[in-house]
């Protein structure tokens, strides 16, 4: 079943054609790496395909052509979009309540909010820091926040903007077990050379404004 | 040196709902400002030196705050004196630094965010509550964002002098600021759309009261009516 498709989508920005005619496709459960050199526009596809920017041409979702905010909405809770920077993505006074967020926007009952949440602390180690104050946290606890902070929604997908910057060894062989083991639709866009050698995955490459195909 | 911490995180006052709290800081504060007998301002003063030891706080931290308002409030004083009232101006003086020490054990011993909460289930307007959270939230990151400009700047062999360069090297660290702040807005709403929100802040940690905050309001009133019966029987034993 595919999950995301896009059909010769074109987005300019500032003057500038920054995607030109990109077809991409995504199975359920399909996992790839975007590559590509700075300013290539590889930020501006996922917000694209999280419809924050204008663009012409199709994102498709299940099949489903996204057609205005109301679809973009839904299809928001089911891709998690992990931000490049995570100080641009936290914005609820203690950790606890950062996961708790999309859960509680879903409705979903307390029991299962708890749940999610006790679940996302475990996963990504931050239970210590759930009492927190997310301005207290370092730089790579603020990423494996935000990583957990979209887990909490249970959602179909994840894309996830340069997740491993500001992670230790550590850290970043926990994020590299995650990514592998996790059972969803995964996009990671990266310039992470250990982590593209980490995990054997499809990979496109965005330059000039086309995507291509690599492996 | 963090400017956005609760004091005395060992005492219970620490522990207590923001909301009681608030409750009886208002209670005792509105008191306090509206009376004019020397007699029952003092009534009031065990109280407030009760809460101050509770604290169990950095003293030094709490002294330089009531130092910093009772620099000012010595002008009053003097003034008062000059006009001949020292009674006035030591009431004043009395009464302005009992509802500072209240509002710092009861007000500064809560996090933030509880004291915003609280005025939400007071049903203060919840876009009003947003807006003084988001704003309290932010004005940390943006002073943050401050700061690692001017250290950027100073890395660079900037000195501040008065000279046209220093004030454009301000300029342009507040212009950047501005439109960094504005961005940032832009993204962290889009962080909000893209986690389903709908408009609305929902809050995960219900907060409930527990046995120790019936206790203390039951207390504080206890003190509160004992203070104005007693001062009502017109038990005038000062002045
Ligand atoms: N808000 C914006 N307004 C105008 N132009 C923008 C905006 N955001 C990005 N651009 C431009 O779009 C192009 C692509 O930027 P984008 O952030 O998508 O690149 P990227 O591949 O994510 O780069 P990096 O690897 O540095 O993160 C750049 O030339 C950039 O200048
Ligand atoms: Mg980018």
């Amino acid at each position: 079943m595919e999950l995301i498709r896009t059909e010769n989508l074109s987005v300019k920005r500032g003057g500038r054609e920054v995607l030109k005619n990109v077809n991409f496709f995504l199975q359920e459960r399909e996992k790839v790496f975007i590559i590509g050199p700075n300013g290539s526009g590889k930020t501006t596809f996922a917000e694209t395909l999280m419809g924050f920017v204008e663009f012409e041409g199709g994102i498709f979702f299940k099949g489903k052509r996204m057609e205005g905010e109301e679809d973009f909405y839904s299809l928001r809770t089911k891709v998690g979009y992990v931000f490049q920077n995570p100080d641009d993505q936290l914005f609820s006074p203690t950790v606890e309540e950062e996961l708790a967020f999309a859960p509680m926007n879903l409705g979903y009952s307390r029991g299962k909010v708890k749940t999610l949440v006790e679940s996302a602390l475990e996963k990504f180690g931050i239970r210590h820091l759930r009492d927190t104050p997310i301005y207290k946290l370092s730089g790579g606890q603020k990423r494996l926040v935000s990583i957990a902070a979209v887990m909490t929604m249970n959602p179909e997908g994840l894309i996830l903007d340069e997740p491993t910057n500001g992670l230790d060894e550590e850290n970043f062989l926990m994020l590299v077990d995650f990514l592998r083991s996790v059972e969803k639709a995964v996009i990671v866009i990266t310039h992470d050379k250990n982590l593209i050698d980490a995990l054997d995955w499809k990979k496109y490459y965005l330059k000039d404004g086309y995507l291509t195909f690599v492996k | 040196m963090n400017y956005f911490e609760a004091l005395g995180k060992e005492s219970f006052l620490y522990r207590l709902d923001a909301r009681v709290k608030l409750v009886v800081l208002l209670l005792f504060a509105w008191k306090i400002a509206l009376s004019s007998s020397f007699g029952e301002v003092l009534g009031f003063a065990p109280f407030a030196v009760a809460l101050l030891f509770c604290l169990r706080g950095d003293m030094g931290q709490i002294f330089r705050i009531l130092f910093a308002a009772d620099a000012f409030l010595v002008f009053l004083v003097i003034s008062a004196f000059i006009y001949g009232n020292i009674s006035l101006g030591l009431l004043l003086f009395l009464k302005s630094n009992e509802i500072l020490i209240i509002s710092i054990a009861l007000l500064m011993t809560s996090e933030p965010f509880q004291i915003f909460r609280a005025f939400r289930d007071f049903k203060l307007p919840a876009k009003l509550v947003q807006l003084f959270f988001l704003t309290y939230r932010y004005i940390y990151t943006i002073y943050e964002e401050y700061r690692l400009m001017m250290k950027s700047a100073y890395c660079r062999g900037f000195k501040p002098k008065t000279s046209l360069n220093t004030y454009r090297t301000y300029a342009y660290i507040l212009a950047n600021l501005l439109v960094k702040s504005y961005f940032r807005a832009d993204r962290i709403y889009k962080a909000m759309l893209c986690r389903g929100f709908k408009g609305e802040f929902l809050v995960y940690r219900e907060s409930k009261m527990k046995r120790e905050d019936y206790a203390f309001a039951a207390v504080s009133f206890l003190v509160f009516t004992m203070v104005e019966l007693w001062s009502l029987s017109g038990q005038k034993i000062f002045l």
